[in-house]
């Protein structure tokens, strides 16, 4: 019994053999090792436009950091000191804050003051950007519906939709483990085990 | 309590009878899969499986135990060389060097190696507790205050050497982890600090869900956005590593194997902090340092080695004392009470047959997880080469539950998320991310210990450098701090982290 | 084939999820229960759990998860057992005067003493000064004297802060007119080795410590209102002339809001399990003293402790 299917003219994000490189030109062969490229387990070279460079992501780094360190520092001065301790519950945060802030400026400065030899970021392309938002979403929308719709159920949906999301001519594939999986989570974890996962509270 | 041959061949004899032989396999495959999912990590393991041991003999019960227990060590490493998801804080060293290996197509080399070194390290250290276990025990409770103070900050002076040219950028990583961990009560008062008046704040962030966020999160972030097909493309061929390898890490295994058990001796030594140090120093006197963090054989023998030797050193201070230095130690210790056994330094005098049962079993349990896991190796290896579209929503999954499994809170698992993040972000700035986590695990002890030590020396910091034993590790500590400096200043290329993989 | 294949898949996964609907209906308990202990292993609060372990599971007929969460003298334990769920699932170990000084001294405890939903307090065990057997203090009159001597130099482990070991050293302080420094340990199980490795001077512990280590350890006083059976050779505190009767009862609390009938589930449990002789008399021989208040009792004894304990700490100049 063959099941005829219609296969959708979009191309997969996950092509099952070759890498796409959207177009980018790709450096010439000796130029693969990073940090100007990076060569891939098949050995083309990817390489894109950088949107920063090492030198000017470390100075901006650098000043967050030293930013992170001055909040650390006034938070930790309203933490309460109930009896004299030898060790002041107040002593670590502020010794972190310190070397946040030290640190911080000092990374901005030695990147500032160097010049010479810059190495390039691979920040992601526009598809790529695309690419993880969603699926931080995704990830985030499963955490979100675990506790309401209970874990077998939110672990078919978020499967299914990662699977399908991440190679589109495969969704039977997608939902085939997003099944099996959820089925699992629920027969192993909180049957078998019984840990307390949730079983989803719009059920009970 | 003294070692009598007699009772080791008993012991051995009780040990090896068909039926509990059974049981150990039943617990080591058990474990096995437990260990395999972050958060629920022996303790869990042991504890689910409680009811099966109260209609067991006490003895099969315990064997079954302590096969769990070692089970869970071996699925943790199993899962860090495969998918980069460290089962737990200690097998994050395993995850860096054993996991840029998988990459490379060696995945089965590196399980195969991490089996045989646990396998080596467990067998050398239940020889040594047997020979020497009153000894030893003494050797526990020289360790105070001061002590613990000297050898977490010796710990956190690895930073310097685990950060490479980065020096910098390790410092603010390190600190950004001890920041993370200080979230919540303060360990000694129970002050809050940095819960910025919020509830769940109160209760701090567990290192688990950084740890899996930093790793396994902000991997799969990274494969999604380059699109990989796969996490290696490579066929596995071998999953045997040559022997040659094999013999490059005998040493390795020997030094791990001493460094974990004397560090498991101490109460509240944790296996993580064992197994960094073990991976540190394994870089330190290898001739090519620079290969650790791209897939060093011998950066998965150190930890593995040094992480079983302290499971097993823990029985030192359990049978001698009656004091269990961890939380798994205590499940054992709950078993043992089941069964009517008196905790306390008396327990050795009063029932040698079965502790000598006990210890005869974890031997066999070693040979027990070689045996049922180097012809899984293969199996294992094989999952490097799952599509990576299938792969990668099943290590979310997995890393979700894990994570979740440790209080059943969802916020954890946000932390986890928001720790992926970051690691993304830090992988792409050149930050290391070692730092972060050895910081994050070693925290509230330096910080008890810290307080502890300055109430005895009544305010004095001196109290670290007359003590022997604190001395040398503040001594060795700043030496590590203080080579790290000149190397500093001697460098002149731009912060990279160049050892971090990627 | 490929159609029956998924075809049976939402059979069991339609299964699966009709199943869950069910799960919920049926009585308390019925799964693991999760059983968290505030301080170290090897301690008080575990041993006893340990020992309740097993007789638990027969009459509750579920799992007891032994878990730690150690921090704060109890205080983390304590502060997350209030945002948990309260389906009875969840119960933690509690210990009185802990839960009554922490809220007090710190301000900000993470919880506060009422919140505790009470099920049972089952043992106490009196405050008991040890010191290592080959010491040169043999009596209290001599540990006394030397700490005139050296104010601040004599050091006292004990278990937590704002706990009653640390409370026990500074009603000492105030009564003998000396100055001890307080060491806090996450617990008995952490401070033990600290006085086998002469790190302190002494352990400001409880009578178990002293059962337990009686081959390593030698018991000075111990603070109850006569001798204990066991400790027969024991001094207590009254007799010496400090009037110090102080120590820790030991229970089981629930987060807010679990409800009543479950609380009674789980008090008649823990009444049964102590009113075994057995587990009497293993509890009596490790220097335990057995109590059996529900949790109505539980909290008359908890609200009286409060007005008390702040009383003592004001006069101890411990909170203005």
């Amino acid at each position: 019994m063959r099941c005829i299917v219609r296969r959708r003219h979009r191309p997969a994000v996950f092509p099952m053999t070759r890498r796409f490189d959207h177009g980018k030109k790709p450096l010439a062969k000796a130029d693969c090792s990073p940090p100007n490229g990076r060569a891939t387990s098949h050995g083309e070279c990817y390489s894109e436009v950088a949107v920063r460079t090492q030198r000017a992501a470390d100075i901006a780094v650098g000043c967050f950091i030293a930013l992170v360190g001055i909040f650390v520092l006034s938070a930790s001065t309203t933490i309460s000191v109930a009896r004299v301790h030898r060790l002041s519950p107040r002593t670590f945060p502020y010794v972190v804050g310190l070397l946040l802030l030290i640190c911080g400026i000092g990374l901005a400065l030695k990147s500032w003051s160097l010049r010479g030899a810059d190495s390039r970021i691979h920040w992601p392309d526009g598809e790529g950007i695309r690419t993880i938002t969603v699926s931080l979403v995704g990830l985030a929308c499963y955490i979100a519906l675990m506790n309401p719709l209970g874990l077998p159920l939110a672990t078919f949906l978020y499967l299914a939709f990662s699977t399908w999301y991440l190679n589109r001519s495969r969704w039977r594939m997608a939902l085939t483990i997003a099944l099996i999986t959820g089925a699992l989570s629920y027969v192993l974890f909180i049957r078998l085990l019984g840990l307390s996962f949730p079983a989803g509270s719009l059920f009970e | 309590m003294g070692f009598s041959f007699e009772y080791l061949l008993q012991g051995f004899a009780t040990a090896l009878t068909l039926q509990n032989l059974f049981w150990a396999l039943v617990g080591c495959f058990i474990g096995t899969l437990v260990g395999v999912l972050p958060g629920i990590g022996p303790v869990s393991g042991i504890a689910i499986l409680l009811p099966l041991t109260t209609v067991l003999p006490p003895t099969s019960a315990i064997i079954m135990m302590a096969a769990i227990y070692y089970g869970a060590m071996y699925g943790g490493s199993t899962t860090a060389i495969v998918v980069n998801i460290p089962g737990e804080a200690s097998s994050v060293p395993t995850a860096m060097d054993g996991y840029e290996m998988a990459k490379q197509g060696k995945a089965g080399p590196a399980l195969a190696i991490s089996a045989i070194s646990s396998f080596v390290a467990g067998t050398l250290s239940v020889i040594a507790l047997t020979l020497f276990a009153p000894m030893l025990a003494e050797f526990a409770v020289v360790f105070g205050p001061p002590e613990y103070f000297a050898l977490m900050f010796m710990g956190l002076s690895l930073v310097i050497s685990l950060s490479g040219h980065a020096l910098l950028k390790g410092l603010i990583s390190m600190a950004l982890g001890l920041g993370a961990a200080l979230v919540g009560q303060d360990p000694l008062t129970g002050a809050a600090r940095l819960t910025f008046g919020t509830v769940t704040l109160n209760a701090g962030v567990d290192f688990i869900s950084v740890i899996v966020g930093l790793f396994a999160i902000s991997e799969v972030m990274i494969n999604v956005e380059q699109r990989i097909t796969a996490i290696s493309e490579m066929k596995i061929t071998n999953w045997m590593p040559a022997w040659a390898d094999i013999k490059q890490c005998l040493g390795t295994m020997i030094r791990s194997t001493g460094v974990g058990f004397f560090l498991g001796l101490l109460p509240g030594c944790a296996p993580s902090v064992t197994t960094f140090v073990a991976y540190d120093l394994e870089k330190r006197m290898s001739k090519h340092p620079e290969r650790f963090g791209k897939g060093a054989i011998e950066g998965v023998a150190a930890p593995e080695g040094a992480n079983n030797a302290t499971s097993t050193a823990g029985f030192v201070p359990l049978f001698s004392f009656g004091l269990p230095t961890a939380p798994s130690m205590a499940v054992l210790l709950g078993g043992l009470m089941m069964y009517g056994l008196q905790p306390g330094p008396m327990l050795f005098a009063q029932n040698p047959q079965f502790v000598w049962a006990v210890i005869a079993s974890m031997y066999i349990g070693n040979v027990m997880l070689l045996i049922l896991n180097l012809p899984l190796v293969g199996m294992w290896a094989k999952i490097v080469n799952i599509p990576f579209y299938i792969l990668g929503p099943m290590i979310v999954f997995c890393a979700v539950v894990g994570t979740y499994s440790i209080r059943f809170q969802a916020f954890d698992v946000w932390v986890m998320l928001i720790f992926g993040v970051i690691g993304y972000f830090m992988r792409k700035l050149g930050f290391p991310v070692a730092p972060m986590v050895l910081a994050s695990v070693l925290a509230q002890m330096l910080e008890t210990a810290l307080g502890q030590s300055l109430l005895i020396s009544q305010g004095s910091p001196f109290i670290f450098f007359t003590r022997p034993i604190s001395a040398v590790f503040m001594a060795l500590a700043f030496l590590s701090i203080g080579r790290g400096i000149w190397v500093l200043m001697r460098a002149q290329a731009p912060e990279v982290a160049v050892e971090d993989p990627d | 084939m490929k159609r029956l294949a998924i075809g049976f898949l939402v059979l069991v996964v339609g299964l699966a999820m009709v199943g869950v609907g069910a799960a919920a209906a049926a009585g308390f308990p019925t799964k693991r229960i999760t059983y968290n202990i505030c301080f170290n292993p090897g301690g008080e609060s575990d041993i006893t759990a340990r020992f309740q372990e097993a007789p638990l599971k027969k009459i509750l007929g579920q799992d007891i998860a032994i878990n730690y969460k150690i921090g704060g003298g109890g205080a983390l334990c304590w502060s997350e057992l209030v945002q948990t769920k309260p389906d009875g699932y969840t119960i933690a170990g509690h210990n009185l005067p802990h839960i009554a000084l922490q809220p007090l001294e710190m301000g900000n405890a993470g919880y506060k003493t009422l919140d505790l939903k009470n099920i049972y307090f089952f043992e106490s065990t009196p405050n008991l000064l040890l010191v290592r057997i080959d010491s040169p203090y043999k009596t209290l009159k001599d540990f006394v004297e030397y700490a005139k001597k050296t104010p601040g130099a004599v050091t006292v482990g004990g278990s937590g802060t704002s706990s009653a070991n640390d409370l026990g050293t500074t009603m000492l302080n105030k009564a003998a007119g000396i100055q001890l420094t307080y060491v806090p340990f996450g617990g008995t199980g952490s401070a033990v080795p600290a006085l086998l490795g002469s790190h302190v001077t002494a352990l400001m512990s409880y009578s178990t410590m002293a059962i337990q280590y009686a081959g390593k350890f030698r018991a000075l006083a111990v603070a109850s209102e006569t001798r204990m059976e066991v400790l027969p050779d024991v001094p207590t505190f009254k007799e010496l002339g400090y009037d110090i009767v102080e120590g820790a009862y030991r229970g089981v609390a629930a987060p807010p809001g679990t409800p009543d009938d479950v609380i009674k589930i789980l008090a008649s449990a823990f009444e049964t399990v102590h009113k075994d002789p057995e587990v009497r008399k293993k509890m009596d021989q490790n220097g335990f003293k057995t109590e059996s208040m529900g949790p109505e009792a539980s909290l008359e004894l908890v609200k009286k402790k409060m007005v008390e304990y702040e009383a003592i700490m004001k006069q101890l100049g411990r909170i203005k």
